[in-house]
């Protein structure tokens, strides 16, 4: 289902074409900012003529953002900003996005489109299991269900006896969930005397984003709640949700390109990469207002999928992410991403869904350590069979990370859990 | 067919009284117990007096528990009488799984808990077997 056909299925010649003259408007926007005025300004650069002109722009980074702070990005008079979206920094400034009317309007348009691409529809009831606040991803999808004409239930996280409540009685048929929350929803249903099928027949969408997750990760949430679980992509510096997203063929997410304009490079270098290649996802903003955003690094590692998709859209694919080059961890020269573990967990009878990644240093080494919990559905009963899994889990590990983890199996819902975010990540290596 | 449970736990002082606590606090005697470990975690074997309420118990409290298959067998209490037992079974090409030990003080019994891969086979082979009776359910319950 297109919810703006002639867009969504425009030519990549036509597609092109549109994205230089909106790239041209961009830079003549953008340049109203103190920042670009300055950055442009000292190129010399007032606008682009050709896709190929892209390259002479500069990069933009999250430093960037922070040392601009607040309003040195801001491209209109603060009075025609009526939203900005903020990112917590761990240190220094947090990295404040500001929106005009239009921007959020176009935002939402763009949430209506992926939602309409997966089947949902205005008789839809949408659960919105998301922060919502600063972070962009609730509001973000309730501004797009509404735009889209779904009933939409603005709950935010937590509270999972009142999740499953709403669900329930107002025949929710649409959810946005954490990966990790929807894991588990089908175990709370089994503690509160549910069941799937009879309590909530409705259910039949779960849009998943927000936490990087693996494929198996995405197939074990379809199975434990038989849905269709879509996989969302986007950040709050280029609008939030919306950027890109998955069609009905779950094979790679369209990145809306009448709305960004995409490049991968390789991040040690910056140089553009070709199509297909696995690289940083740098984008530009091609309508914001109150502050575009020019070849912005994203951190995000991903590559361009070559060829058609079967739905029809020309709008290009990305794989789904494959890790952030700030997430990478370095173990004795080693890249590792934490999404292979993951990928590599879930694709292991009895194991179950939580672990947690340690890093520390042992005699100057570094080693990677992995609490994970068993399923306690496969226990079997016996010390062999634990051992054998301990085992198996180690060497694929091994086998996908070139890196030997120290694995230990422990008991099933023993690991901290949270209404949240998970945190499955602790680099200790200098504290 | 007879049940015992057995129960996945990290190598960590406690581990152990967390599990008799929780039946204790609910009634449930154990007539027998087993550990055995690996380097970072071990199984716990247990026979309650109440299998499925054990089951049930330690399953809510979130343990890792499952339930198994066993044989209990009522042997005489003095020297090799285990191992003429085993030898009925080894004889038989029946793997012994896991075994362990109980003794009933007022008698002159003891009573052994087996794990054994073909159940049926060996039942089949300690019928014949001289001071040795498999025990019912009942009397599992009983003991
Ligand atoms: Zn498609």
């Amino acid at each position: 289902m297109f919810w703006v056909r002639d867009i969504e299925t425009l030519l990549p010649e036509k597609l092109k074409e549109l994205q230089v003259s909106l790239l041209d408007k961009t830079v003549k926007q953008a340049i109203k900012s103190p920042f670009y005025h300055k950055k442009l300004g000292e190129q010399g650069l007032t606008g682009i003529s050709s896709l190929e002109d892209v390259n002479s722009l500069p990069f933009t980074e999250k430093e960037d953002l922070r040392s601009a702070f607040p309003y040195g990005f801001l491209c209109t008079e603060l009075k025609e900003a009526v939203r900005l979206h903020s990112s917590s920094g761990t240190t220094g400034n947090p990295t404040v996005i500001f929106h005009t009317r239009k921007d959020i309007d176009e935002w939402a348009n763009l949430i209506a489109r992926c939602m309409y691409m997966t089947g949902a529809t205005e008789s839809d009831v949408f659960q919105n299991m998301m922060g919502y606040g600063l972070f962009t991803g609730g509001l973000g999808f309730h501004y797009g269900a509404e735009k889209l004409g779904m009933l939409t239930i603005p709950i935010g996280p937590g509270n999972s006896k009142r999740q499953i409540w709403f669900m329930k009685e107002f025949n929710v048929s649409v959810v946005h969930i954490l990966p990790s929350y929807a894991l588990r929803l089908q175990s709370l249903l089994r503690e509160m005397g549910l069941d799937r099928k009879r309590d909530l027949p409705h259910l039949r969408i779960a849009y998943v984003g927000a936490e990087p997750h693996s494929e198996a990760m995405r197939k074990k949430i379809e199975k434990s709640l038989d849905v269709k679980a879509y996989n969302s992509y986007g950040l709050s510096e280029m609008c939030g949700p919306g950027v890109a997203f998955e069609c009905e063929e779950q094979n790679g997410l369209h990145l809306w390109e009448d709305s960004f304009y995409m490049e991968i490079i390789d991040p040690e270098t910056g140089k553009v990469l070709p199509e297909g290649e696995e690289g940083e996802l740098v984008l530009t903003t091609l309508n914001r207002e109150a502050m575009p955003l020019i070849r912005y690094r994203t951190r995000d590692l991903t590559r361009i999928m070559p060829g058609a998709c079967p739905c029809g859209r020309t709008h290009r694919r990305i794989e789904r992410i494959k890790g952030r080059s700030d997430d990478m961890l370095i173990i004795n020269g080693v890249n590792v991403f934490p999404i292979q573990v993951e990928r590599v967990l879930m694709g292991i009878p009895g194991i179950g869904t939580n672990y947690v990644i340690e890093v520390k240093k042992d005699k100057f080494m570094d080693k990677l350590y992995l609490k994970v919990e068993v399923d306690n559905k496969a226990f079997k009963g016996t010390l062999r069979d634990m051992e054998i899994l301990e085992e198996r889990v180690t060497e694929e590990l091994k086998a996908e990370l070139s890196v030997t983890p120290k694995v230990k199996l422990v008991e099933s819902a023993s690991l901290p859990v949270t209404e949240g975010k998970a945190v499955r990540v602790y680099d200790l290596r200098n504290t | 067919m007879a049940e015992h449970i057995s129960i996945f736990v990290e190598n960590k002082i406690g581990k152990l009284e967390s599990i008799t606590r929780v039946l204790s606090s609910k009634n449930i005697n154990l007539r027998g117990l087993s550990v055995a470990s690996s380097r970072d975690f071990g199984i716990i074997k247990i026979l309650p007096d109440d299998v499925e309420k054990a089951y049930n118990v330690l399953a809510e409290e979130k343990f890792t528990v499952q339930k198994r298959k066993i044989l209990v067998v009522e042997i005489t209490d003095r020297v090799g009488s285990l191992h003429d037992c085993l030898m009925v079974l080894k004889d038989s090409g029946i793997n012994v799984e896991d075994c362990y030990g109980t003794v009933i003080n007022k008698t002159s019994r003891a009573v052994i808990i087996l794990e054994v891969e073909d159940i049926p086979s060996a039942q089949e082979a300690l019928k014949d077997g001289k001071g040795i009776r498999i025990l019912s359910e009942k009397e599992i319950a009983g003991l």
